[in-house]
């Protein structure tokens, strides 16, 4: 069967801490809720989440949606922002986990991976490096996600084109970019032949950054 | 978090102050912002707590002269339920959710107070054996709620409000029990044809009967009856949101000739027109052969182009089914038959450019070839009496699959060309393709088959091979066509369900054979969601 991978790479650093993440994890629950009731979406989506924040970890690996439970997140007091590292173990699960088509097997779909972030990059050499190395690698889409003042937009235009700002960081903005992108993995998942699926329009909450 | 739902919480104070507290898992509450939240004078009765989410009541009674506070209780327990991590489940799948609560105070009894909860009604069962509980179901429902955890203290008195009241907390978790994706998909009617209006679904059947001729190199004699079954499903992908089927199927025949024609095609999901793509895929390939080779053809032509098999051998076409590379050149540079197919395809792109332009002058929605994107599969075929046998010429661009199963009343599998497939899912070759149209990879794509017998032929669209065929180097393996053949294309008719008792059962007419396979299309497969398209020829002679 042709999975759609998904990638959500969540920003753990201390500030992230307390309402914020739950307002996060909120989003992301109503999100898995919300897939699970679309049968393109149960049958095909694969998600998996990387924390970072003074170092990257793989909080659930590659997971069916059927089945997929989300775990506790508790951010440290206080981190640095290595989404360096982050994007180097994003480049290692891809290589690990997604299935290309070769003569004897057939490929999962085109990944789709978001980024949030309410900060910047603490590990600029690795993230510059990295940044490099993960146009080898073919998406969907990436979405990156800068989340309230504090969070850097030029760092995440290296990875993407893509990056949507949230004003603020509470739970209404948080739930409404989740329910966002819920939309956009959706429309991914019905596509048959197209690697470029439009985004979706945002609600008012988020803003493009052009 | 453990404290994200919980109404009634520690204060920070009594937490950390207490001395008894043991170190807690890395998930416990200690980091939470807590607050002590009022609890009504009188605990939560079962009867009130029916209308908030989906509630468990359990007694738990604390050993004689424990001195911990409820509050220690709170956290050990609401700890045990978190590390429990309540995963989500599926309709139908067998599902567990085990607490341990052991090792929190010495002899803690943990008893159930009510059988009367609203998981038991969705068919769960809760059972507690010592101080271990166990919650299990197989899902007969989706539930997207909260299971909230009510633990009322038999023996305790509450130590913070200082109360002389009955120690009660409820801790609600999150519950996601998935529905089956099958009763997700819905079956809307076509929202908007868009001028191109075909069926959701389409089956026929027919039996070609050849009476001998008298005499003639190129003649039909001794007769060979075959039988085509054809059916068509529009998949759940495009029933979901009313979308109409893209896939495709055309047959046809020429008693006075001799010669078959069966196509299938399946239109691009992401091209707008291309149901019309594939229809005129199909039915154009096959009307320019049926009239090119035509019996003028047969007696000018085919006399020589089957010399050249002749002179080939009967040994080379008995032992390989089919020409080798450097034969296939020299026989399409010799023949006249390559040159007809050649021109068939070519009519058929064509006609299909033509279409888009037809359709830009009269509608002007800038209609485009790519709107019309469609793959094709097609051969025409031949009962040759000269060479003992039946001499198939096949083209096949895209995915899908064809295959000549049996042949010469062997184990053998004749693949008639090769999938195009790209490094991700979703990616092909059409026929409508600009790099297509020319001579050399129409000229590619070509196959020219023999055989003395074959059991069937069989062309399918990718709804068919993507569920039964793991790769593209399956789709041009035998032993998985052969597989698919025996166990799962006649076995699958074979089901009192489908309403045939076997799909080669002579007794039944070719039209109720082609509803039965319409039948067997819509089998189960995670995934598998396009449209499905089937056409088996069945050699009745064996």
């Amino acid at each position: 069967m042709r999975r759609l991978p998904i990638y959500i790479l969540l920003d753990t650093s201390g500030s992230m801490r307390g309402e914020p993440i739950e307002a996060v994890r909120t989003g992301l629950r109503a999100m898995l809720s919300s897939l699970s009731r679309d049968p393109y979406a149960l049958e095909t989506v694969h998600l998996s989440i990387i924390t970072f924040d003074r170092e990257a970890r793989i909080l659930v690996p590659l997971t069916e949606l059927e089945g997929f439970s989300l775990p506790n997140i508790e951010p440290p007091e206080t981190s640095p922002t290595n989404l360096g590292e982050a994007l180097e173990l994003l480049i290692s699960q891809y290589n690990k986990e997604v299935i290309k088509t070769t003569p004897d097997q057939k490929g999962d779909w085109l990944p789709f991976a978001v980024i949030m972030t309410d900060g910047g990059p603490s590990d600029t050499k690795l993230f510059n490096e990295m940044t490099n190395e993960l146009k080898k690698c073919r998406f969907a889409k990436i979405v990156a996600c800068a989340a309230g003042p504090q969070a850097k937009i030029d760092p995440l235009r290296k990875i993407t084109s893509d990056v949507v700002s949230l004003d603020t960081m509470d739970s209404n903005s948080f739930a409404k970019f989740w329910q966002w992108v819920s939309t956009a993995v959706s429309n991914q998942s019905q596509t048959t032949d197209s690697t470029h699926e439009a985004l979706p329009p945002p609600p008012s909450e988020i803003n493009l950054v052009f | 978090m453990t404290s994200e739902y919980a109404t009634y919480r520690p204060t920070p104070e009594q937490t950390n102050s207490d001395s008894s507290v043991q170190s807690q898992p890395s998930s416990g509450n200690t980091s939470a912002q807590l607050s002590a939240t009022p609890q009504s004078d009188e605990p939560a009765s079962s009867d009130t707590l029916k209308e908030k989410g989906l509630a468990i009541v359990f007694n738990y009674k604390v050993a004689d002269g424990e001195e911990r506070p409820d509050s220690y209780f709170y956290q050990q327990i609401t700890s045990r339920i978190d590390a429990a991590n309540i995963p989500a489940g599926s309709v139908g799948v067998p599902y567990e959710i085990v607490i341990d609560f052991t090792q929190i105070s010495k002899d803690l009894h943990i008893t159930d107070s009510t059988q009367n909860f609203e998981l038991g009604k969705k068919g769960f069962s809760v059972t507690v054996s010592g101080e271990v509980m166990k919650i299990a179901a197989t899902p007969r429902e989706s539930i997207d709620d909260v299971i909230k955890f009510c633990f009322r203290c038999e023996n305790g008195k509450t130590k913070i409000t200082g109360k002389d009241e009955t120690p009660y907390f409820e801790y609600p978790k999150p519950l996601l029990i998935n529905p089956h994706p099958r009763d997700l998909w819905q079956n809307l009617p076509v929202k908007d044809y868009e001028g191109y209006q075909n069926k959701d679904y389409d089956a026929q059947g027919v039996s070609v009967e050849y009476i001998p001729a008298k005499k003639g190199f190129a003649s039909a004699t001794p007769a060979k009856s075959i039988e085509v079954i054809a059916a068509s499903q529009r998949g759940r992908s495009h029933a979901h949101v009313g979308k109409p089927r893209d896939d495709c199927f055309y047959f046809d025949f020429d008693k006075e000739t001799g010669w078959n024609f069966v196509a299938v095609a399946d239109g691009a999901g992401s091209a707008k027109y291309s149901r019309k793509g594939a229809e005129i895929a199909c039915q154009t390939v096959i009307s320019k052969l049926r009239s090119a080779l035509s019996q003028e053809f047969n007696k000018t032509y085919i006399n020589s182009d089957l010399q050249l098999l002749l002179q080939w051998g009967e040994e080379f076409v008995a032992a390989n089914g089919k020409l080798d590379g450097s034969r296939e050149n020299e026989f399409l540079a010799k023949t006249k038959l390559g040159d007809v197919f050649h021109q068939s395809v070519y009519a058929a792109h064509v006609a299909i450019v033509e279409e888009a332009k037809k359709r830009n002058a009269e509608k002007r929605d800038d209609a485009k070839t790519k709107d019309y994107h469609t793959t094709l599969l097609c051969a025409a075929f031949r009962y040759f009496s000269e060479l003992s046998g039946w001499f198939i010429v096949s083209y096949w661009v895209g995915d899908g699959g064809a295959a000549i199963l049996r042949w010469n009343k062997t184990e053998r599998v004749l693949v008639l060309g090769e999938p195009d497939g790209g490094e991700f899912a979703g990616q092909t070759r059409f026929l409508t393709m600009p790099e297509e149209i020319n001579a050399a990879p129409i000229r590619k794509r070509l196959r020219f088959s023999f055989c003395d017998s074959f059991e069937a032929m069989v062309l399918v669209t990718d709804g068919i091979t993507d569920p039964f065929f793991p790769s593209e180097a399956a789709v041009v393996d035998e032993p998985r066509w052969l597989e698919f053949y025996n166990d799962k294309l006649k076995k699958g008719c074979d089901e009192e369900k489908n309403g045939c008792k076997e799909l080669f059962d002579e007794a039944i007419s070719p039209q109720e054979k082609s509803e039965a396979l319409l039948k067997w299309l819509d089998f189960w497969s995670k995934g598998n969601h396009d449209d499905r398209t089937i056409l088996v020829v069945k050699n009745k002679e064996l």
